[in-house]
């Protein structure tokens, strides 16, 4: 073999070389995280929870479980693009001017008749919550099949511990999707109310309904408490303000809950309670 | 010789892990319109004894004094489309869809550049170097990433060509090296929707700023005879640059392939026919100065010239592109089409890219 032979054979294989590795297949693997995302952002969320929940690599800073989590709630039809007007509205100050506030009573004292003083706390609820129902409006209705996964979005965010990096993101997802899920049991309790128009607390009592109202209304309570929780926990991590109707609405709840928990009426006292004000308030 | 070739395809061969989110294709400041066209092969092409041959500055070597005005952008139409929605304020759900599903990343880069040139010697100024990327992830819980820097630079920069007697028939060896200051200000972002409601928007953006000074460094043969490669090693910002952030976050795009050590190493060839000529090679692009090879940019590139029209092609695992190029004697344009995809998870499906390039000599 000659000197020229030879050198035609290096640069033969140098650019045979070079063509297969330009020409190879992209091979940079995906870790499944990377899957996950791009799964998720195409939609394909069961095979994202599916590859995540499968996935027992260590979560260190706890992106794999907040992600897992955002895979439930995009399962349940949850998109936090078009309900971002509604999470804001709760916590921080709007530029545009509040709906003016309407009369709200002040708090009642507490008679011998419990669930009379029960029924006037309901009322200024009610009355608080009219003032902020245009907020429930953009706040997606989801399916009863697709409860399960906003419980269970909730349940995996909720699993992120307060030495993982992601937790203030956490807790703050975690007072979105609660906040979707007070929002869809309180549009259970009045399924004729439209809240596009803005309706007034006489609105909200006439358009409850007392059976709908047993069922939903504890839970709605719960989820509020658990966001306005979860709310606190960044609050004392990050300066945020949380608007004054909120507060109002907050102490509102915290009435209420303490009144059932003190009280415990049964079902049968609070429908009666609850017929009692629909006669006294609609026509 | 023939050690070194089985040395560069042995290393080849050895897959290199990739690592980080680091934004390619990227338009450098050293980006010349030909270095764009053949990823790095060729920056200039130069006609030595009626022997053309790729060069590896930007500036063609010219007897008398000019002065030359440059421009170079890469655009994307769906970058832009998506900038005039939002600016517009026309986003609906199925646009943000599709948003997230298709074009969830996007990168522009680009600068302008004046230049006096005098025989080997070229003084410029780049008023303004542009580059930004952004990546949306997750429609359940949005996150945002984008970094963005601009930057001046002010640049000196000559060519030494060093005839060997023993070899001048065949080629000439030759060493150019360039010393330039910058003046750079970046910001970036990593955050997600909820973030930005809690938030105050200055405290979501990490900004930083560098002035300093850096050199690059080209050197190999020329060649003059058909069977003989020209051969060139460059390595740009030979020196570390320090870091102007201690307490700063790593961020999720990185722009370490626009303001780290590298190198690339080419080798290529001409042939001359009846009507034009032809250049083609292939360049191997080192990270951290051959630290280790940066395989999906290593490319083969393709060049044919007949009078005023070149025409080019290369391939490269991440990049594949061709485009034109018309040089008058008092202007330049050109235009690549290139389909291109990001190493990484930045970016999951090849997106179409397009280069516009523009000079006007004076």
């Amino acid at each position: 073999m000659n000197w020229t032979n030879a050198r035609r054979r290096s640069y033969l294989f140098l650019a045979l070389s070079l063509l297969l590795e330009a020409c190879q297949h992209k091979s940079a693997s995906l870790s499944n995280l990377e899957k996950a995302e791009q799964w998720v952002n195409e939609r394909r969320f069961q095979d994202a929870i599916t590859l995540l929940e499968n996935d027992v690599s260590k979560d260190a800073d706890g992106h794999r479980t907040l992600l897992l989590s955002s895979a439930y709630a995009g399962a349940a039809g949850i998109n936090l693009i078009d309900s971002y007007s509604f999470f804001s509205g709760f916590l921080i100050e709007s530029n545009s001017p509040p709906p003016k506030p309407r009369k709200i009573p002040s708090t009642p004292d507490k008679q011998k008749d419990n669930l009379q003083y029960l029924a006037q706390l309901v009322q200024a609820y009610l009355m608080t919550l009219a003032n902020e129902s245009h907020l429930l409006l953009s706040i997606p209705r989801l399916t009863k099949e697709s409860r399960p996964q906003l419980t269970q979005a909730i349940l995996t965010a909720e699993s992120i511990a307060k030495e993982q990096s992601t937790y203030v993101r956490a807790r703050q997802y975690l007072v979105f999707l609660n906040l979707i899920q007070f929002g869809n049991y309180m549009k259970n309790v009045f399924p004729s109310v439209d809240f596009a128009e803005n309706p007034s607390a006489i609105d909200l009592i006439c358009g409850m309904e007392p059976q709908s109202f047993l069922v939903n209304f504890e839970q709605a309570i719960s989820s509020f408490q658990a966001a306005v929780l979860a709310l606190g926990d960044i609050q004392s991590m990050k300066p945020m303000k949380m608007r004054t109707q909120i507060q109002e609405l907050t102490g509102s709840v915290e009435s209420l809950k303490k009144q059932f928990e003190t009280d415990r009426p049964n079902l049968s006292q609070i429908s009666l309670m609850l017929n009692g004000m629909q006669q006294s308030y609609c026509p | 010789m023939k050690n070194i070739l089985l040395f560069i395809a042995l290393t080849l061969s050895v897959h290199t892990p990739l690592k980080g989110f680091e934004l390619q294709h990227i338009v450098e400041p050293s980006a010349s319109m030909i270095s764009l066209q053949t990823q790095n092969l060729c920056h200039s092409l130069y006609e030595q004894k009626g022997h053309l041959v790729c060069l590896p500055w930007s500036n063609p070597i010219v007897d008398t004094g000019k002065i030359s005005l440059l421009a170079i952008a890469k655009t994307n139409e769906k970058g832009l489309g998506i900038y005039q929605r939002a600016r517009d304020k026309d986003l609906n759900q199925s646009f943000l869809e599709e948003v997230f599903r298709n074009e969830n990343f996007q990168d522009i880069s680009g600068f302008a550049e004046a230049r006096a040139l005098y025989k080997n010697t070229v003084f410029s100024i780049i008023p303004l170097h542009f580059a930004a990327g952004f990546k949306l992830n997750n429609p359940s819980l949005p996150e945002v990433h984008f970094i963005e820097q601009r930057q001046t630079q002010i640049k000196l920069s000559t060519t030494w060509f060093l005839d060997n007697p023993l070899t001048e028939e065949w080629m000439s060896y030759f060493i150019a090296p360039s010393i330039y200051h910058f003046d750079r200000a970046s910001s970036s972002g990593d955050y997600d929707v909820l973030d930005s409601a809690t938030t105050p928007y200055k405290d979501l953006v990490q900004n930083r700023s560098l002035k300093g000074a850096n050199a690059d460094l080209a050197l190999g043969w020329s060649s003059k005879i058909l069977w003989l490669p020209s051969v060139t090693v460059h390595g740009y910002r030979l020196f570390k640059e320090s870091s102007d952030c201690s307490t700063c976050l790593p961020t999720y795009i990185s722009l370490d392939s626009l303001n780290a050590p590298k190198a690339d190493a080419s080798v290529s060839w001409t042939i001359d026919h009846s009507f034009g000529s032809s250049v083609f090679g292939a360049v191997i692009q080192g990270k951290r100065l051959f630290k280790s090879i940066d395989q999906d940019q290593s490319a083969f590139a393709y060049i044919y010239k007949i009078s005023r029209l070149q025409s080019y092609a290369s391939l490269s695992q991440n990049q594949r592109s061709f485009g034109f190029l018309f040089d008058a004697n008092l202007y330049q344009l050109g235009i690549q089409y290139s389909n291109e995809i990001q190493a990484t998870a930045l970016q999951p499906k090849r997106i179409n890219q397009s280069y516009a390039y523009t000079a006007l000599v004076l």
